[in-house]
Parts: C-alpha cells; structure tokens; sequence
C-alpha cells in the first residue's frame, strides 16, 4: 500500500488519477471529500471560494471595422507569409500546437523580433514596428507568454513592475518621476485587476501565480492601446485568476480595442475567441469561427503539416 | 489603501534595498565606536575630517561600480580609467594646458572608454566580465603611453605653483566651511546620482534590465541605451576620481587607480548592492565606503598592518553577503 498525493490545479486530469481530493485555498485547507462525491463545479467554487457561473463568459458585441491589419509578415522559420486582420469588437484566438510559430509571430508584429517583411496597419495607416518602444507608442502591446522570463522583473516591486512601461505617462518633461502620479496609477491598476499583494513594494516574484500574470497584463491597462496580444495568458494560474483575465478581455473587446488570444487550450480558445485562427509549422493553416467549429476541426487543422518531398 | 497615513518609518523602510544599507549603517556605527574606545583618536575631529576624505574616492568609485552591478553587470575598466585620468590630466597641465580645458579633454576620453563599454556589452553582447577586461588593459595601456611610460612632473612645471595650487585645494588639500573639497565634491555628486537613479525614467531602467533583461525589453526599455547610460556614469566617476589622485600627488601616476574596480565592488556589496543585478541603492554604497575605510582607518589607529587591514575587509564582504 503506497499513499500519493498529487498537487494540481489541472482539473482535468484529476478524474484519471485521485480518488480524494483536499482543497486548499490562500494558505488553508477548506475541505477533503471523495472525488467521486463531486462535481467540477463544486471543486472550482472551493477553490475560488464563491460561484463561478461560467467558465468561459462570453460578451457578444457587435463587430465593427477593421483595427488591425498584418499583411505578408515574414520572419525566420516561424512566422512564413502570415496575413490577418482583427476588427473592432472581437477577440481573435489563435490556437495550435506548441511550437506552430504563434508566440513568433506575436514577437515579430511587437517588434521584440526581427521581421524579414511584412506589413502593419493600425486604423488604416501603416505603422512602423523595429522596437517594443515603436509598438507601445503606436498602441500595440503584448503580454508575452513566459512570464518569469519575459512578463516580469521578479525581483523588483510590484509597483516598479506595473509602471515600467508607463514612465512616459508619470514623468514630467525633464524624465523625472512624480511619486503622485506613480501611486495613483499603481493604485488604480491593482484595484481594476484585483491584484492581491500586501502592498505594492513586495517582490513581484513573490506573488501568486495568478496576481503575477494580472502584473503582466496589468501594465499594459494604464494606457490607451488599440491592440491588446495575449499570449497564454491562463496558463499555470487558478480558474477564478482564469476568469478574471477573461473578463479583462471581454472588457477591452467591450470598448472597442482589437485583442489577440494565443491559446493551446482548446476550450479556452473555443469560449472566448469570437474568431480562430489556426496556425501550423509557421503559417496560417485555417481561420474558423469560434461557435461553427469543433476541436476536431481546429485540431485538424493545427496539424496540416507541409508534406515533406 | 490610503497610504498617506502611513508610518514615515515604515516608508523609508519600505524603500527596496533600504534593508543593507541599514544594515551597513549599524555596522558602521558599531565599528566606529569599538575603535573609538580602543583608542579615543578615532573621534578627533581631525581624525574624522581624515577619514571622509579618504573614503570619497572609494565612495565615487563604489558609485560607479554600483551603477554597472545594478544592470546585471560589472566594469572592470573604472580602476585603470581612473589612471588613465589622471595620466592625461597630470600631462596636459606639464604642458602647460589649462586645468579646465585638460579636465575638459580628459573627461572626453574617458567618456569614450564609457561609451565603448556600453556597446561591447550592450550592443555586441559581450559577456561584461570581458569586456571591460579588454577596455581595463587599453586603459591603463593609455595610461602608461601618454607620457611615454613613466610618471609626470609635477603639475606645477607646466601651469605654475598658483594654478596647480588651485587645481590640487579644489580636488584634495582645500577645505570649505571647515570640510575636505574632496568630500563635498563626492558628495554632491552622490546626491545627483542617488536622484538619478530612484527619481528618473532612466534609472528605473538600470534596475530593470538588471533584474530581467527580457522582460525590460518587452516593457518597451532600450537596453543598449540603457546599459551604456550606466557605464557613462561609471566612467564619469572613474575620471573624477583620476582628478582626485592627479590633485592628491600633485603628478600623475601611470599606477593611479589600481584594483580600484574591485574597491568598487566591494564598497557596493557592503551595502547591499548585488552584482546580481536589480538590488541596491546608492546610499548602500556610501555606507559601505564609509565602513571600509573607517574599518582601515580603525586598524590604522591601533597600529595593525596592511595584511590585518585587507584579511579584515575580506572577511567583511563574505560576511555581508552570507547575511
């Protein structure tokens, strides 16, 4: 007889393997039951501690005119001949596999990457990206996928993080810093995103997994962009932060600003995307919309490989 | 959250790496009055004039280093820079050059080795450690050529008794209100770094790229920009720091400035500044400087050796940073 305990919050995978489940929650243990006692509703709601009545809210908006426009983008072996567009009013999914050139593809458009051709338009007008700096100013701006590596400075605060990108915004004309201004941004921030951190001067690292990815999603909140890329946002976070960044998302779709969704989870991508573009071996291999498909479908088609000569 | 009505204590101590130069202050204190008992000189206030002169190159010096460490980096060129300094400077005045026209030209080759560092490391990401190895050895390379390998005369011969004069009180012998210039320079310039560094865009920057470079860059931070920024500061205070040598020996030196890069290192860890990148603050630095050479001055005073006086300061920097 051997006693495993398995900590997840892949909630999927538990069906496979527990038998009990004890549920924990900010430091404490709230309750144990047999898994077959339960329903995933009710392990969710313990772990959020209230109801989540969707696990996908989606907000139907009406679909307006075009924001964003990639035409012909090239660069390296990941991101060949990507074309697309993202209009007022709708999230954008872009699902595949791993390594299908999605999170490249992201990197080229914010400039992180260099492009081997391509072209942007914002509103009608071609803007020129060879830097993160040139996507800020234009108003595009991009949650990147690993956060560790690439979403925060965990060693400095929270407060450091979230107006890294805004100093432009909270300093005067000689790049000197208003600690006024700094605090009311700050604050305002983690209250829109219900940040939770002791105060604002606590390590980044130190945070949740959850809270960190709301740092990195949140420091793009404080300025007026007009598209927002998401890169994996959900991934390694609690389903309650899970609906928390799909509600950020819906909000910005509500107000009118062009949102990119890169997602590997299929449900995910499915719920809240309102269109799926599908994506293989570098390039756009499908594009279908979110309520006609299915995961047969999408999965079909993140696997059109090029057949090899 | 109204954060008006917090305790000011708990703001000041609230301020990230507040903790080790805390720490480095205590410490300091602590030193200060187990010397001062052993032996009451210590507290003289000639005694204490003394010892802010001689840690402001070692405070300048620090703050150079820190800028860099701060980054994520290091600059091992600010100690041969420093002697590269006060060659030029010490033999343009033999020549009978201006002093402020030969500091001006000086500093403009120093900023030169800066801006390199910058890019080698920034630009051409050469793995910092080695690329100021290489800027070190051209430096004092520089250093040694430009009186053709051997030391100045002294600054008198070429620009006269009362302009060399002037030149060595402004940088080391003169006082103002009763305190070394030395000092006041360092310190002034400690207050317009410590500002530049909490108080502007570009400073949030140096801690940034410091603590993560990616995640810097894709907050829209020009991390080549950035990264020369730090090492101009840090060549900036190098080149003060040659004045100061070129003032104190009233020549120059093709010497001047050796292992003060590691001195820099040293003062910075002390207070809490970690070559790790993203921590620290400049007040760390000053009370590390001040800790060390209250530590030399301390062992000075009751008569141990040099040897004493390095083993004791090694020992402090492994024990600072166990802490």
């Amino acid at each position: 007889m051997r006693l495993i305990t398995n900590i997840s919050h892949r909630l999927e995978e538990l069906q496979h393997i527990v038998d009990r489940v004890t549920i924990m929650r900010d430091g404490q243990y709230i309750t144990a039951m047999n898994y077959d006692e339960v329903t995933m509703d009710e392990i969710i709601s313990y772990m959020v501690g209230r109801e989540i009545n969707e696990q996908f809210p989606r907000v139907e908006c009406k679909k307006g005119k075009k924001i964003f426009e990639v035409k012909n983008l090239n660069a390296g072996k990941m991101v060949r001949n990507i074309n697309f567009s993202v209009f007022e009013g709708e999230i954008v999914g872009f699902a595949g596999l791993m390594g299908a050139g999605r999170t490249e593809t992201t990197r080229a458009i914010f400039g992180v990457d260099p492009k081997t051709s391509g072209e942007i338009y914002l509103d009608g007008q071609q803007v020129k990206i060879h830097c993160p700096m040139d996507a800020i100013k234009a108003g595009v701006v991009l949650a990147p996928e690993d956060r560790k590596k690439d979403g925060l400075c965990t060693k400095l605060s929270v407060r450091d993080n979230l107006i890294l990108p805004n100093l432009d915004l909270v300093c005067n004309k000689l790049n000197i810093i208003s600690s006024e201004k700094e605090r009311q941004l700050c604050d305002k921030e983690i209250e829109e995103l219900k940040i939770k951190t002791p105060n604002v001067n606590v390590d980044a690292g130190n945070l949740s997994g959850g809270n960190q990815q709301k740092v990195v999603v949140g420091k793009w909140l404080a300025r007026n962009s007009r598209v927002v890329i998401f890169d994996e946002p959900t991934r390694g976070i609690d389903v309650g932060a899970k609906v928390e960044i799909y509600n950020l998302m819906n909000a910005l779709k509500q107000k009118g600003i062009a949102v990119m969704f890169v997602s590997s989870e299929m449900p995910e991508v499915m719920g809240i995307a309102d269109r799926v573009i599908v994506m293989c071996d570098g390039k756009i291999t499908g594009e279908v919309m979110a309520n006609e498909t299915t995961q047969n479908e999408i999965l079909t088609l993140a696997t059109n490989f090029e057949k090899k000569q | 959250m109204n954060s008006k009505k917090k305790n000011p204590i708990k703001q000041i101590l609230a301020i990230r790496g507040m903790g080790g130069a805390l720490t480095a202050f205590v410490g300091l204190i602590i030193i200060y009055c187990v010397f001062g008992m052993i032996n009451h000189t210590v507290f003289a206030g000639e005694n204490v004039m003394n010892l802010l002169r001689s840690m402001s190159k070692y405070l300048l010096i620090g703050i150079a280093q820190s800028f860099v460490l701060i980054t994520g980096n290091i600059d091992l060129s600010i100690g041969s820079v420093a002697g590269m300094s006060a060659m030029i400077a010490a033999t343009l005045m033999t020549h009978g050059v201006n002093p402020f026209v030969a500091m001006l030209i000086t500093l403009l080759c120093c900023v030169v080795v800066g801006v390199l560092n910058g890019f080698l490391v920034g630009k051409f990401k050469l793995p910092p450690f080695i690329a100021t190895l290489g800027t070190m050895f051209v430096a004092r390379g520089v250093a040694y050529m430009v009186n053709g390998n051997r030391n100045t005369d002294a600054i008198a011969t070429g620009i006269g008794k009362k302009a060399a004069d002037a030149f060595q009180d402004f940088f080391y012998y003169g006082t103002t209100l009763g305190i070394y210039n030395t000092f006041l320079i360092s310190i002034v310039l400690f207050v317009i770094f410590f500002f530049l560094l909490s108080k502007t865009r570009s400073g949030r920057h140096i801690y940034a790229i410091g603590s993560n470079v990616d995640a810097a860059k894709l907050s829209g931070v020009d991390v080549v920009a950035t990264t020369t920024k730090a090492y101009l500061v840090s060549a900036f205070c190098a080149c003060v720091v040659g004045f100061i040598l070129c003032a104190q020996a009233g020549m120059g030196n093709m010497e001047a400035g050796n292992m003060y890069e590691m001195y820099g290192v040293a003062a910075g860890v002390i207070g809490g500044v970690s070559p790790l990148g993203g921590t620290g603050i400049l007040l760390g630095t000053l009370a590390g400087s001040a800790v060390w050479q209250t530590l030399e001055n301390g062992l000075n005073m009751i008569g141990a050796q040099v040897g004493i006086q390095r083993i004791v300061i090694g020992i402090i920097v492994l024990v600072t940073w166990n802490a």
